[in-house]
């Protein structure tokens, strides 16, 4: 895909891509409250991440970007738990939503209201997975923990998701529960 | 060929959630599975709904005929597209099209389309629908596109200007009309007053002449014919800025309507008419009348486009008049050549009216690299040259007037059915 065109963007596309931006940054200054904040170059780099990530949201900088965040705030927790990590998940869901919505077409496409509520209601459904592992990770802290534990986890998930396909039907369930 | 694939949001959840994954899996960093667990799901959700089939997809327009300024649907059609969450559309600009939104990117839920708006704003071959198209499935998993599809090739017809013209064409010579001939007819204007003879209706016996006389006398009328009309259209050049209907008109904008204008109302009124252009096509219709004839003049003109013909001689034009035919010349008068055809047709004794299409403001469109002063003073002599034909076809009595719209030919005609109806000497 061409390399976007800052003229060209419509007012919601910059708002988009603001979203875009921030959502990485304010993810790493969630961990200042925590006691342990990144260091202060981690986080110009990742806003500068941020910034490509906002201009070019169809490539591999949103990926490589998020990674960073999270590679942040593993050095830096360490095996704790703090809330405000849910607080993060959200700054990064909401900034992968913002992409998405960006990618629906070129740079002149208003985003449609309808699409954007769409995906704000889909963002905040998925967001409650951060606080519900959150508190099936705080709850068994106090245990040892079993080896396949984390793969469980992951485990529970993906069976997570595939339920939520059923509270929340897509065109493809509708079109299979048709007489 | 064109295939789902996925999307950079399902890419991104994908990545994220592995690296996530394997980040909070061999270093044993929970909160790190709190961050990715959003993205799982959406990742799960994206691989969930993924499309089974191939889609279809095509367009077509509500309305196949259109005139300029008319407007209709550009409507999309899905196959196999059960699976399709959000289309997005993304439409080429094309030169004299209007379409709405205006810039001809939009979107919209496949289970609510949303058809395109196009109106053709100036007559000729437009290209409708030419756009890219991009199919979304649910949870933005995956695309469909964006591919283009070619659009759809129309002639859009000249605007009808209104033309009630009242006047009477000047020499009727057919067999059923609305013009009122010199001939005796079946008429219903009063002509005169004669002898019965065998053969005349009772009806028609005026009773109190008879009686006045002691002999029959019946009342006579003059026909009522149709006439020929020949439209020579003027398509050498287009000179002027043409903004479309509704704006500013170049000389084959005001050629164009005004000839679709006089076609339609001497169509309708019975009249035979004929199309003659003269320009790169050369395109010819044939004496007719009807709807039909009416269609095929119009579609004529739809294809007229400007230039020299190649393959006909200029300064040997010929209209192929024949008696009793009237015929308009709509041009700028700015080639010699047909100016010296017209001369030659009223010299043959057939009523000839020119209409000046020439907008007053009209410049030529000149090369970039050349000197305006230069352009201008070529185009201030090209008018007085203009200006000498002019007054040589009013020397020879041949009416010229600036199209105007409705009735401006009423007047001409009037003069020319009178000129017509006046004795003539013949020199033996």
């Amino acid at each position: 895909m061409s390399a976007s065109r800052p003229r060209s963007w419509t007012p919601s596309h910059w708002a988009l891509r603001a979203v875009v931006a921030l959502g990485p940054v304010v993810a790493m200054l969630a961990l200042v409250p925590t006691g342990h904040p990144a260091r202060g170059w981690v986080v110009l780099v990742v806003a500068l991440l941020g910034v490509a990530y906002a201009a070019q949201p169809f490539g591999l900088l949103g990926t490589f970007t998020t990674g960073l965040v999270l590679v942040s705030w593993a050095d830096e927790s360490g095996s704790r738990l703090p809330v405000w990590a849910v607080a993060a998940a959200g700054c990064l869901v909401a900034s992968h939503v913002a992409a998405t919505l960006v990618d629906y077409g070129p740079d002149e496409l208003p985003v449609a209201p309808s699409l954007i509520r769409r995906w704000a209601v889909r963002g905040a459904l998925v967001f409650l997975a951060a606080p519900a592992v959150w508190l099936v990770a705080l709850g068994l802290r106090t245990r040892p923990a079993p080896s396949d534990l984390w793969v469980a986890g992951l485990a529970v998930l993906v069976l997570g998701a595939l339920v939520a396909t059923r509270w929340f039907p897509t065109e493809l369930d509708r079109t299979s529960e048709k007489p | 060929m064109n295939r789902w694939r996925a999307t950079a949001s399902l890419a991104r959840a994908l990545g994220v959630g592995a690296v996530g994954g394997g980040i909070a899996l061999l270093l044993g960093r929970p909160v790190v599975l709190v961050l990715v667990a959003p993205f799982v799901v959406l990742a799960a959700l994206g691989l969930m709904t993924k499309p089974a089939g191939n889609a279809a997809v095509w367009t077509r327009l509500a309305h196949g005929t259109l005139q300029e300024g008319q407007g209709t649907l550009s409507e999309l059609s899905l196959s196999g597209a059960d699976d399709v969450e959000w289309v997005t559309r993304v439409s080429a600009l094309a030169e004299y099209v209007a379409l709405s939104p205006t810039d001809g990117v939009y979107g919209y839920f496949a289970d609510d389309p949303v058809p395109l708006k196009v109106s053709p704003r100036r007559w000729g071959r437009r290209r409708i629908g030419e756009e890219k198209i991009g199919l979304f499935s649910p949870w933005a998993g995956y695309r469909w596109g964006p591919f283009g599809l070619p659009g759809l090739e129309a002639y859009v017809l000249p605007a009808k200007t209104p033309y009630d013209s009242v006047a009477e064409a000047p020499q009727p010579l057919g067999l059923i009309g609305r013009n009122r001939s010199r001939r005796v007819g079946s008429g219903t204007e009063f002509s005169g007053i004669r002898p019965y003879q065998p053969g005349d209706r009772l009806k028609r016996i005026n009773w109190r002449v008879s009686l006045r006389t002691d002999a029959l006398h019946v009342v006579t009328t003059r026909a009522e014919e149709d006439t020929a009309l020949l439209l020579v259209v003027d398509a050498l050049a287009d000179y002027g800025v043409s903004g479309g209907v509704g704006r500013e008109e170049s000389s084959l904008d005001v050629g164009m309507r005004a000839a679709a204008a006089i076609a339609e109302q001497h169509v309708r009124g019975g009249d035979r008419v004929a199309l003659r252009v003269i320009g790169y096509a050369a395109e010819h219709v044939r004496y007719g009348a009807g709807e039909r004839h009416l269609r095929r003049i119009l579609g004529t003109l739809a294809r007229v486009r400007p230039g020299v013909p190649p393959d006909v001689v200029l300064d040997r034009l010929e209209f192929g008049a024949t008696a009793g035919t009237v015929v308009v010349v709509l041009s700028p008068m700015l080639s010699e050549a047909l100016a010296t055809a017209t001369v030659r047709l009223v010299s043959s004794g057939l009523p000839v009216m020119v209409v000046d299409t020439l907008p007053p403001d009209a410049q030529p469109s000149v090369a970039r690299s050349t000197d305006p002063v230069v352009a201008d003073i070529a185009w201030r002599m090209r008018r007085a040259e203009r200006e000498h034909v002019l007054d040589r076809l009013a020397a020879v009595g041949c009416p010229v007037v600036a199209w105007a719209g409705p009735r401006t030919l009423d007047d001409v005609m009037r003069r020319l059915a009178r000129r017509a109806q006046a004795p003539r000497v013949r020199v033996r």
